[in-house]
């Protein structure tokens, strides 16, 4: 037993050591991203072939099944380990900036993007963007009842049929915010309570509503783009409708990317964040399995793919979005998920 | 020299030392749980409250179906052996494995149409839970059996047979049991997961409403801490209970091992009772997660995410479970056959680990950012990791240890003050040989668990050191489905090997 | 004048509220083999505690030869500078050691060199009878044969008084008279004082001269043997008498 012991004892001190030790020096750059891993991480790769600067992305899960990134980063702030937010909406970068967890940083890659679609103070930056799009099971929806507008939740030919994500997480809590920036409290509101009325489900995610639309459990959801042609790709079922064409619009959810306040690599962040602003970022997102719709005119996406040009889009003030969805996350959403029953 | 007599007797280096241990554990959560102003009754009340009964219901449903299940399951593990049977012990472990709400998608995969919400959700949650809380309890059950001696058992089979024999062990090993039962209930108290998945509103989802919806740490704190009274309410029974009656002494002339017994007809009870459970707790859910698994090419697709993550998953299960061990069977050896001692540790230490493995996580993230950059090395590596989730899971190894400790006689320490033998020498020589096997699968229980903890991994590992379970929930949102079926697969795999041959190595150990 | 050997002075020890001993005063002198004796849960073993130090008096003193070696709530003196070897009820053998290691360990309270605790150790187990089993483990031997470890590990330490708590129980007669013979010889031969729990008429004759008999944790009658037994107060020694 002895031998057996020392070794035991002498490979623990060694692992011991190997967990303390710091990581020798090189040029990396520390990303935290809550994009999702399997589109965030060909671009990381890439980067790191074209610059030398070691990557270390440090991914999100959805929100639901973990207290996540942001918190991290929040705690984090006095010395934070991280160099770059890549955030998958502009709220959650939002919400850091109101923390004091971000500093401005305007990259000159910025160039080309829309104004409107990034932080007027300079803290994010928009690019890469999905959409709310409306999903519906093409064995349970013929092509004449599809939907075409947000409000077809609430229609009694989907009653007790419909589902959405949680809306005090993710891109749906963005969703309920831009609704009540862009409706006003009143028609917000009775939007969500009479999906309610109508009998509509609330789910944890919204791969949850990718996944049960497509099951046929559900026959119409509200989801992300990237949720949706994943769907397609795994040849699921389903139909993808882009709402409010005719109406308010569809909201877009484009990517931001933020520096943070304090952080380790400053050179290396500001490399980073100057290569995902690049034209050929958004090309790149946009061929992908996410199929992200390039803010920047002009940038080529792959033939059967939809264009912003090709989108009504919902007219959102992105900067304001954090403070309205602070507002309503501890008052009407919370109130309304206690009576939807999640 | 202090001689090794001071283990047997009274003395206030036990609670000072009691004292100490649990404030080192609950350290990291410090900094959150400062934050909170005052508790108030009224947190109580309203949503929280009623989630909060949904928790407590879900909790005692879950205790009742592992003890239940997992306790006989266990007796006759311990007392049979046939050809297989620490495989399918392995197989039965694996559950503990995974975070569950990989089995809760698993089980909702398997519905037609996947109709989860035509499930009861209370019964939903139960089922996944019970999954993992039944093997917990099984092999804390085979364990505590198999501390009792050859002629013990030899006595109860002239006595009365193979029934009497049954009911021995199943005597012996109702208190340890029961604790696992606990302990399981009280891990599911801190898991929103589950409840998510089936629309239950539960105490856990809105504490991580608190954290991830609305950043309010102050809130999520309160909750935390008023979750932890509500779970030291319910564990305060179960230390009064359980506590005195831990373990009995073995008397140290019986030092002749229990050996399972090759007996055909209880052979077959127990090997049914196995493929049951393996087939109602594993193969079940599995089949549901891994059935989009098409195609080698997912597999092939899987290979770097395995190979960028496995050492690091490896390093996390082990760290853990030795920083958990090495703290637990401490805080056994301080406690001692005190039994009050016993009492007030169990009850603290099972509402303690109704925590939400957040609170400590995050907490120690405040104390890395606030402390200088030469403590990186302790509170920014992965050693933290290692750090925060064996203290998350000191609960079970203590329990371990008072179980492993308690089953040591009285005597070895007496006699040794007697001869001199030095302190150090005698835990060298005497108990730590006799502890080694308990604390060796202490430690692969306590990696299985904490290995299916993302939680803390992801608030706390180094970036680019994530596990495997934390990258199948990072790319689970919208990878392919049979991506994720694949890591899933893979991941349960290498365990399964892992957990068979710690069984093997343990079994020979045993004798 | 003080004694030669233990005193107990009217100690008082309490298990969980109840008293195991209660104001016992008693004597165990030097070179006169003693027996304990009385019913089951008198105390006995509480006092072999007591008197090695292994349990500390809530009450009263104990001392040896003359100099006070507990008081209430301490000891003075530690167990293993007492010249004290005991074979517990249930052995004590620690189960992952060798026979050999068993009584190796056991001299750790000794100032012998490696070397010679080795010869020691060996020249125990001979003198027991079983150094051919030296290398086994406790689970790899008899009954028998493991109380021989015990007492190899109490006697290689040459103590002055050897504590015997119901050594020979579970033994076959043969075994059992054996032994008997040993630890008389053993003691002839390397002058330790015996003090013996036993319910054992037989083994009390046979070995010793002097008894102190217990009820409920307070002495009934101590003293020569053959007087007591001439007429016998207790209850137990009474039976005692019927049975020789």
């Amino acid at each position: 037993m002895r031998p057996a012991l020392a070794v035991i004892v002498l490979v623990a001190l060694a692992l011991l050591g190997w967990l303390a030790v710091t990581r020798p020096p090189v040029a990396e750059v520390v990303v935290y991203s809550s994009v999702d891993d399997i589109f965030a991480r060909p671009i990381a790769d890439a980067f790191e072939r074209a610059t030398g600067i070691v990557v270390r992305l440090v991914p999100d899960t959805e929100e639901t099944k973990s207290t996540g990134l942001l918190n991290r980063l929040i705690a984090e702030r006095n010395r934070p380990l991280a160099d770059v937010f890549w955030s998958g909406d502009p709220v959650r970068a939002g919400i850091l900036k109101n923390k004091g967890v971000l500093q401005p940083y305007r990259s000159p890659q910025a160039q080309g993007l829309p104004v409107g679609y990034s932080d007027p103070d300079g803290y994010w930056t928009g690019f890469s963007a999905r959409a709310r799009v409306l999903i519906y099971n093409r064995d349970l929806v013929t092509e004449s009842t599809a939907p075409d507008s947000i409000r077809d939740l609430l229609d009694e030919r989907f009653r007790n049929r419909a589902c959405m994500a949680n809306p005090l997480f993710g891109t749906t809590s963005m969703h309920a915010a831009a609704l009540f920036s862009v409706l006003g409290k009143q028609r917000a509101s009775e939007f969500l309570d009479g999906f309610l009325a109508n009998g509509g489900t609330v789910l944890s995610s919204n791969s949850e509503v990718r996944r049960r639309v497509a099951t046929g459990e559900f026959a119409l959801g509200i989801t992300d783009t990237d949720d949706a042609h994943v769907a397609l790709l795994e040849g699921q079922p389903i139909g993808v409708v882009y709402p409010d064409a005719a109406g308010m619009g569809t909201l877009i959810v484009p990517n931001a990317v933020a520096l943070i306040r304090k952080d380790p690599n400053p050179d290396a962040a500001r490399q980073f964040i100057d290569y995902l602003l690049r034209p050929e970022t958004e090309a790149a997102l946009a061929a992908g399995e996410a199929a992200q719709i390039p803010l920047r005119p002009g940038v080529s996406v792959p033939d059967n793919q939809v264009t912003l040009a090709q989108i009504t889009v919902m007219p959102v003030d992105y900067g304001a979005l954090a403070d309205v969805l602070e507002r309503i996350s501890a008052g009407f959403l919370r109130e309304w998920v206690d009576r939807s029953g999640q | 020299m202090i001689t090794a007599l001071p283990l047997e007797q009274p003395g206030r280096w036990r609670t000072v030392g009691l004292m100490l241990i649990v404030l080192v554990a609950m350290s990291p959560a410090v900094p959150l749980l400062s934050q909170v102003p005052g508790m108030t009754p009224e947190i109580l009340t309203g949503t929280f409250g009623s989630a909060l009964i949904n928790s407590l219901k879900i909790a005692t449903m879950v205790a009742l179906v592992g003890l239940f299940v997992g306790w006989p399951a266990g007796v006759l593990a311990a007392c049979y052996e046939f050809c297989g049977r620490r495989v399918l012990l392995a197989a039965a472990s694996l559950p503990l494995l995974v975070p569950s709400i990989l089995w809760a998608i698993g089980w909702s995969a398997l519905l037609p149409g996947g109709r989860t919400m035509e499930i009861p959700p209370l019964a939903g949650c139960v089922v996944v839970f019970a999954t993992a809380a039944v093997p917990l309890v099984l092999i804390v059950t085979y364990l505590a059996a198999r501390g009792l001696s050859g002629s013990q058992i030899d006595a109860a089979r002239l006595a009365g047979g193979e029934r009497c024999v049954v009911q021995l062990v199943s005597r012996h090993a109702v208190v340890p049991a029961s604790i696992a039962a606990g302990l399981g209930a009280v891990m599911t108290l801190s898991d929103p997961g589950p409840a998510q998945i089936f629309g239950l509103r539960s105490g856990a989802a809105e504490i991580l409403i608190s954290f991830s919806a609305l950043y309010d740490f102050s809130l999520a704190a309160r909750q935390c801490l008023a979750l932890t009274a509500v779970a030291l309410v319910v564990a305060t029974p179960l230390a009064l209970f359980g506590g005195p009656r831990i373990a009995r002494g073995m008397l140290a002339r019986q030092v002749h091992s229990m050996h399972p017994l090759r007996e055909p007809a209880m052979a077959g009870v127990t090997s049914v009772v196995l493929v049951v459970i393996i087939l109602v707790g594993v193969i079940l859910p599995l089949s549901g997660l891994i059935r989009p698994l098409a195609d080698g090419q997912a597999l092939m697709r899987a290979w770097p995410v395995v190979r960028r993550t496995a050492g690091d998953t490896v390093l996390y299960a082990s760290g853990a479970g030795a920083f958990a061990i090495a703290l637990g069977f401490l805080l056994a050896l301080i406690i001692g056959r005190q039994e009050r001692l016993r009492v007030v540790a169990l009850g603290v230490i099972l509402a303690v680990f109704a925590l939400p493995p957040a609170m400590m996580a995050l907490g120690f993230v405040y104390l890395g950012a606030d402390a200088p950059a030469w403590a990186d090395p302790v509170l920014r590596s992965r050693l933290s990791v290692c750090l925060v989730s064996g203290f998350r899971f000191l609960p079970v190894a203590a329990m371990i240890g008072m179980w492993s400790l308690g089953s040591a006689s009285s005597s070895w320490a007496m006699v040794a003050g007697l001869h001199g033998v030095p302190m150090g020498t005698y835990l060298r020589r005497v108990l730590w040989p006799f502890l080694l096997p308990s604390a060796l699968l202490g430690w692969m229980l306590i990696g299985l668990l904490a290995t299916a903890d993302i939680g803390t991994v992801l608030l706390l590992h180094p970036p680019g050191a994530g596990s495997l379970p934390l990258a199948i929930f990072t790319v689970m949102a919208n990878a392919p489905e049979s991506l994720v079926a694949a890591l899933c697969m893979i991941y349960l795999a290498f365990a399964a090997l892992l957990v068979a041959g710690i069984w093997t190595v343990a079994g020979r150990q045993r004798g | 004048m003080s004694v030669r050997g233990f005193e107990l002075c009217s100690v008082t020890v309490n298990y969980s509220g109840h008293p195991a001993l209660d104001g016992l005063s008693a004597v165990v002198c030097a070179g006169r083999h003693t027996a304990i004796l009385g019913p089951s849960g008198c105390g006995k073993t509480t006092v072999l505690r007591v008197l090695s130090g292994l349990a500390v008096p809530g009450a009263g003193q104990v001392r040896l030869n003359g100099k006070v070696v507990s008081r209430p709530g301490r000891s003075i003196l530690a167990p293993y500078r007492r010249g004290v070897a005991m074979v517990f009820q249930d052995l004590a053998l620690w189960p992952g050691l060798s026979a050999l290691d068993n009584v190796l360990l056991g001299l750790s309270g000794t100032d012998l060199r490696r070397g010679k605790a080795r010869e020691r150790a060996r020249e125990a187990l001979t003198v027991c009878g079983i150094n051919h089993l030296a290398d086994r483990v406790p689970a790899e031997i008899s009954g028998g044969q493991q109380q021989r470890v015990a007492l190899a590990r109490a006697m290689a330490v040459r103590p002055s008084y050897l504590f015997l708590d119901e050594p020979f129980a579970g033994l076959d007669l043969m075994t059992r008279a054996g032994l008997l013979g040993d630890i008389a010889a053993l003691a002839d031969r390397h002058a330790f004082t015996i003090v013996l729990v036993t319910h054992d008429p037989a083994e009390v004759m046979s070995l010793c001269s002097d008894a102190i008999v217990l009820e409920a944790g307070t002495l009934c009658e101590f003293g020569q043997l053959d007087r007591l037994l001439a007429d016998p107060v207790s209850a137990t020694l009474r039976a005692f008498r019927q049975r020789i």
